[in-house]
């Protein structure tokens, strides 16, 4: 009985543990815990840069050496982690061969060359687009909650940097409880994924107008009504998407028409309207 | 894919350029071209939805 409950135990634990196998983001996130402190900083790191840099960078009057600035703090953050990966790999290829490593090299880990060059790299690089652009940091442009914003992106940049590396816990599988896996109530038929993202597309597409009206009310009016419009059309095409797979009586498409036939007429009306009136103009 | 259905996404990416060009001509400050094409645009994502409702109900 204790074999056959021990043997039981172990099989829930596999399939625990089979079930903790990282799925796509869970293995992504699993893969970026394993890269090191770098890695990790890089992220609130680019948020800061996100908030307080690009924005003095690309602004109005901001001149070309603050945006080089600019992408190379971003450089600085996104290739740490590779420094890192490339340090700890030479100093471990001179352990097997038994040489001995360059001074510098062995005097300093990967993870502390990869902290100079992201943490350095990314505060000059900063400073140097401020000092270029100064007036973006003036309090008659800078916005008080992005300020905020920016000062809590760099907080946590300093603390992801500064502290070791989270690493993933090797007891986690241990702990998931054993059950019959979750099974989805129904399954998103094929197709509706396109007419959705068609619609996200289009929605999108939209949102691409207006960005440079110099007048502040005019803009946000376009804003309001591309927004309004692309929630619209992405309603429209969730709506025909759905209505594929309604039951459907014979007659169905005589009743359709009949039933859309005021409006298809009216948009025949106003797109003639239209046409004439451009052509008489 | 029934003609019919194909009909009611061609109306619903019509309204999309359509309320697309209202969005430029408001962006120009022609207030009139603007609601012109947003009322063309509503009146195609409409008829589209009403094209591509099922025919059981009335």
């Amino acid at each position: 009985m204790n074999e056959a409950g021990s043997g039981g135990q172990a099989g829930e634990t596999e399939q625990a543990a089979s079930r903790a196998a990282p799925r796509l983001p869970g293995k992504a996130l699993t893969h970026l815990s394993n890269l090191g402190a770098s890695a990790q900083a890089a992220i609130p790191g680019i948020y800061a840069w996100a908030i307080t840099v690009a924005p003095a960078a690309w602004a109005r009057g901001a001149p070309w050496p603050a945006k080089l600035a600019a992408l190379v703090g971003v450089a600085a953050l996104a290739t740490a982690p590779l420094v890192e990966g490339a340090v700890t790999k030479s100093q471990a290829a001179a352990r097997e061969e038994g040489r001995a490593p360059p001074r510098a090299l062995l005097a300093w880990t990967g993870a502390t060359w990869a902290r100079v060059w992201s943490v350095w790299g990314f505060v000059l690089s900063s400073a140097i687009v401020w000092a270029l652009s100064p007036a973006a940091l003036s309090s008659a442009r800078l916005d008080g909650v992005r300020g905020a914003l920016g000062l809590v992106g760099w907080g946590l940049f300093a603390f992801a940097s500064a502290g070791p590396a989270l690493r993933a816990d090797p007891d986690a599988a241990s702990r998931i409880v054993a059950g019959s896996p979750l099974k989805p109530r129904s399954e998103l038929p094929r197709g509706d994924g396109v007419y959705v993202a068609v619609g996200v597309v289009l929605a999108l597409v939209m949102q691409l107008v207006g960005w440079n009206i110099a007048v502040p009310e005019r803009a946000v009016l376009v804003r309001l009504v591309t927004v309004t419009c692309g929630i619209a059309v992405l309603g429209g095409m969730t709506s025909i998407a759905l209505a594929r797979h309604m039951p459907r009586a014979p007659s169905s498409g005589r009743t359709r028409m009949r039933r859309a036939s005021p409006w298809i007429a009216l948009l025949l009306v106003a797109g003639g309207a239209g046409l004439a009136l451009s052509a008489f103009r | 894919m029934q003609l019919l259905d194909l009909l009611a996404a061609l109306l619903v990416v019509a309204a999309a350029a359509a309320f697309t060009f209202g969005a430029l001509a408001l962006s120009r400050s022609s207030d009139v071209e603007a609601l012109y094409f947003l009322v063309v645009g509503i009146v195609a994502l409409r008829a589209g939805v009403q094209v591509a409702r099922p025919g059981t109900s009335a």
